[in-house]
């Protein structure tokens, strides 16, 4: 006899509470298969494909497209033909076939999640509220939810959002009817609202300040035109990238505090002892920042080539949250295409990000003399809040120092001890 | 649109007439369609006219079995019939003295679905409505080979206007239904065969129930054949000759065909309206009692088992306030099921099985009712109760109990599975002495561990 099996969005990863349904991969009345992808969902600037827990026909789609949810809300039905998984009775088969015509009960391999436990009139209150049970914190007897959570959980959660939409559609007065308003308005969906969210959160409650240097890169140049045949015999492709993200590593180990994040709650530093540098890229879909895991702790070339997948799958958007999580430490190239000095947003909750321009041709004293050289502007802005502008500042010149003199940093430190 | 009715309700049992009340205490304007007598299955042919012919055949065998009474007993089998007729006419006429006073209009007839809005009944015509509740239930399933004809071979229904007590019946099907009227016959004297074509009886339902049943039918003479069809029947005029798969040859002068029941969801113009049906020709509906097509609700049997005019009244309510505007579920966590037979059983939340498969650590208990006084006077001794909780939270699951009163005291564990209640509750909540109830004091303190009124003894290896 055919059942309906809700589908909740699962817990996509550690400390995530929501994510946004970017595309349905199926549609209702489309047969599915169990493991098989049924939607992308857009945590934390990842997408992550949801697998179907099991094989049936997807009987309603019960999130829109764009639509925020958070994780264990019911994002589907499917309709599922046997009485037991489909996983489950291909084992049954597998093992022997059945002796009997009786139907083979084996337990279910996937453990639904419990039942909420709540009173009949308070699941009434949840339902004429819109309040998603599976949220609450239940604080009654033996976990029970009570009036009260229900309650507590609607002012705090849904009447917010339920004022906000009111709002919204209230705030464009239909003007008069003959008036056009050359306006096109684009929503803002998936990786573009995410960031939104972040640019305005990083700037509301981080307190900004930016350095700018000039460093003469003449010898950074050379040394990469020297391994660029060596790279490529390797099938790496070396840009500055690689350089920049080891001298950083280098110089944030002597300057902990940019590497590290401010905990509100519990006023403390949050000093990281890892060094996953971040970098951001462009995207159709918008700004997405995935991170080089241990950077300190990888070769030239290595982080080369990691640059190299992570901007492609960023681009053909098939970054997973391990590639977007635990960053401590964010490069972003502002002048790519063409200004001399920007001074990005931090990435939230980092604490620092490095700005990194064109590298330009010009004349400049070496040694006394005039002479061609090759010069890059990088930006520093910090979260003011608890790094002061001595240490940045000193932080920027070891920085430019390594830049200038690539050797101090591609040389194993101990050997200048 | 210009609708006459805000919301007509087709079927007048407990699928379609507590919508059709509370829809108008809503404020809706309300018509109820009806093609035969108000209160449906249940109170006309179901629930009702069976307990009303349990209670005297219960009765007189309680008084027979206590020896120490002496006497003879009889029974006017054509007064007692017409006693159980007019306990049917008082509920039907309660059911339409409620209607009419809430203001709800009565058309009698078969409706049909014009469109989705438009409804025909026979000989009044069309009905515009806004939205409409499909409540029309389910009718008794035949056989082949056992067409009724309300004379030998009977239903559910017909078998209720026989007016001379019948020398013996073959009840085929051992569901609840044939359980019920096999000890029923049985207790006041007819010969009582049964057939089910499962290996046991109550299929599907609780395994001691199951052996229980046929333990208690067996003391009352009930000859039980398990496996078992009819394979050919001669009817004569007053008798039926029948061969059963077993080889086995019986004459009995009444048959009664008890093999389940299949939803009245044809000629109604359902599909052509856009209505969706599963397989069965049961109506799919949502949580909220909508069917695929969104000014249509549906309630009762013709969503599909469990077959229960209490789970109907339930859905009615929930798909006539959402056809009010509100936003409700119908969302149990458990639904009573009963079988009167004496003494009762009853069952209620999840086996063990469905625990697991909804997460839970389930263990379960059973408890022979030997330590409830109530249940030794009421000779209810070979009885038992059993729940099903979950070891971590001690939340309790489920329940089924062979005992006296039975239908009753489930309640008790509906209400504690509704308000997600652990055994240790049940356990400190004081029930009176001596009650059936005391079940659940005594079985929760014995799962865990301190029982009053039983003897543990330690398992010897």
């Amino acid at each position: 006899m055919p059942r309906v099996e809700k589908v909740k969005l699962p817990d996509i990863g550690e400390g995530i509470a929501e994510g946004e349904i970017v595309r349905w991969l199926v549609k209702e009345g489309d047969q599915i298969k169990q493991f098989q992808s049924m939607v992308e969902v857009l945590t934390d600037k990842a997408s992550v494909e949801i697998p179907s827990p099991y094989t049936g026909r997807v009987a309603k789609l019960l999130a829109k497209e764009g639509e925020r949810v958070r994780v264990g809300t019911v994002i589907a039905e499917i309709e599922v033909e046997d009485a037991q998984p489909q996983a489950a009775i291909q084992e049954a088969v597998k093992e022997a076939p059945p002796k009997t015509a009786e139907v083979q009960t084996k337990p279910q391999e996937q453990v639904a999640r419990q039942v909420v436990r709540a009173p009949p009139s308070v699941r009434r209150l949840a339902q004429e509220l819109g309040v998603d049970l599976s949220l609450v914190v239940g604080t009654g007897p033996g976990g029970v939810i009570t009036r009260e959570d229900v309650m507590k959980f609607y002012e705090e959660h849904v009447k917010p959002k339920l004022a906000a939409q009111q709002a919204a559609p209230a705030a464009p007065v239909t003007p008069p009817a003959q008036v056009v308003t050359p306006v096109e308005r684009i929503p803002l969906r998936g990786i573009k609202r995410r960031m939104a969210e972040k640019m305005a959160e990083a700037k509301s409650k981080i307190p900004h300040v930016y350095l700018a240097e000039e460093v003469d890169v003449t010898e950074l140049v050379r040394l990469r035109e020297n391994l660029k045949k060596l790279a490529e015999s390797k099938g790496v492709k070396l840009t500055y990238l690689p350089f920049i993200i080891k001298a950083v590593t280098k110089a944030l180990k002597e300057f902990p505090l940019l590497n590290s994040s401010l905990d509100e709650a519990r006023g403390e530093i949050v000093v990281k002892k890892y060094y996953n540098i971040g970098i951001a890229v462009d995207t159709e879909q918008g700004l997405v920042v995935p991170n080089i895991k241990n950077a300190d702790k990888k070769g030239l070339f290595q982080i080369a080539r990691e640059i190299e997948e992570l901007a492609e799958k960023a681009r053909q958007g098939k970054l997973t949250l391990e590639d977007i999580r635990d960053g401590t430490f964010t490069i972003t190239n502002v002048g790519a295409i063409g200004s001399t000095v920007g001074f990005p947003i931090i990435n939230y909750p980092e604490s620092a990000i490095l700005g990194i321009h064109r590298i330009v041709k010009k004349p400049g004293y070496y040694e006394d003399r005039l002479e061609p050289r090759y010069y890059l502007n990088i930006s520093l802005s910090f979260d003011h809040r608890f790094i002061e502008g001595g240490y940045a500042a000193r932080f920027l010149s070891t920085l430019k120092n390594y830049l200038e003199n690539p050797l101090l940093f591609l040389a194993q430190e101990d050997e200048f001890k | 649109m210009d609708s006459k009715y805000d919301l007509v309700v087709i079927g007048g049992g407990p699928g379609g007439y507590p919508g059709a009340i509370r829809a108008s205490q809503l404020g809706l304007r309300v018509a109820l369609v009806e093609a035969d007598r108000l209160g449906g299955e249940c109170t006309n042919y179901g629930c009702i006219p069976t307990k009303a012919l349990l209670k005297p055949a219960n009765t007189i065998w309680s008084i027979r079995s206590m020896k120490f009474v002496k006497g003879e007993l009889d029974l006017d089998f054509n007064e007692y019939i017409s006693w159980v007729s007019s306990i049917v006419e008082r509920i039907s006429g309660g059911v339409e003295m409620l209607l009419k006073g809430y203001g709800v209009d009565l058309y009698r007839g078969e409706a049909k679905l014009l469109d989705r809005n438009t409804l025909y009944v026979e000989n009044i015509g069309e009905i515009k409505a806004e939205k409409i509740l499909i409540a029309t239930g389910t009718n008794p399933s035949e056989l082949p080979l056992l067409k009724v004809d309300g004379e030998v071979i009977h239903n559910n229904r017909t078998i209720l206007r026989i007016r001379r007590k019948p020398s013996s019946i073959l009840i085929v099907g051992g569901g609840y239904i044939g359980v019920e009227f096999a000890s029923l016959y049985a207790k006041i004297g007819v010969e009582v065969h049964l057939a089910e074509i499962m290996p046991n009886l109550l299929p599907g339902m609780d395994q001691d129930l199951s052996r229980a049943a046929e333990r208690m039918l067996k003391n009352l003479g009930v000859k039980i054949r398990t496996n078992t069809t009819v394979k050919s029947i001669e009817k004569r005029q007053n008798e039926a000759h029948v061969e059963l798969s077993s080889g086995e040859k019986l004459s009995v002068e009444k048959i009664l065909v008890a093999v389940g029941r299949k939803p009245r969801s044809e000629n109604l113009g359902l599909r052509e309206v856009g209505v969706e049906l599963d397989e069965k020709g049961y109506i799919r509906v949502d949580g909220s009692m909508r069917t695929s097509v969104e000014n249509i609700y549906a309630s009762g049997d013709i969503t599909g088992p469990p077959l229960l005019a209490h789970r109907a009244f339930m859905q009615s309510l929930v798909a006539a306030e959402n056809a009010a505007g509100k936003k409700v579920l119908y969302d149990p966590r458990a639904v009573p099921s009963v079988i009167f037979t004496e003494p009762e059983m009853a069952f209620v939340g999840m086996s063990e099985e469905e625990a697991r498969k909804n997460g839970y650590k389930p263990k379960s208990l059973k408890m022979p009712l030997g330590g409830v006084a109530r249940a030794v006077i009421e000779g209810g001794e070979e009885g038992f109760a059993k729940i099903i909780y979950d070891e971590d939270t001690k939340q309790l699951l489920g329940f089924v109990a062979m005992a006296p009163h039975a239908s009753e005291i489930v309640s008790e564990a509906t209400l504690a599975i509704e308000m997600g209640a652990s055994i240790e509750d049940l356990s400190l909540t004081i029930h009176p002495h001596p009650t059936i109830s005391e079940i659940f004091g005594e079985i929760s303190e014995l799962a865990l561990g301190r029982p009053k009124h039983f003897l543990i003894r330690k398992r010897q290896k």
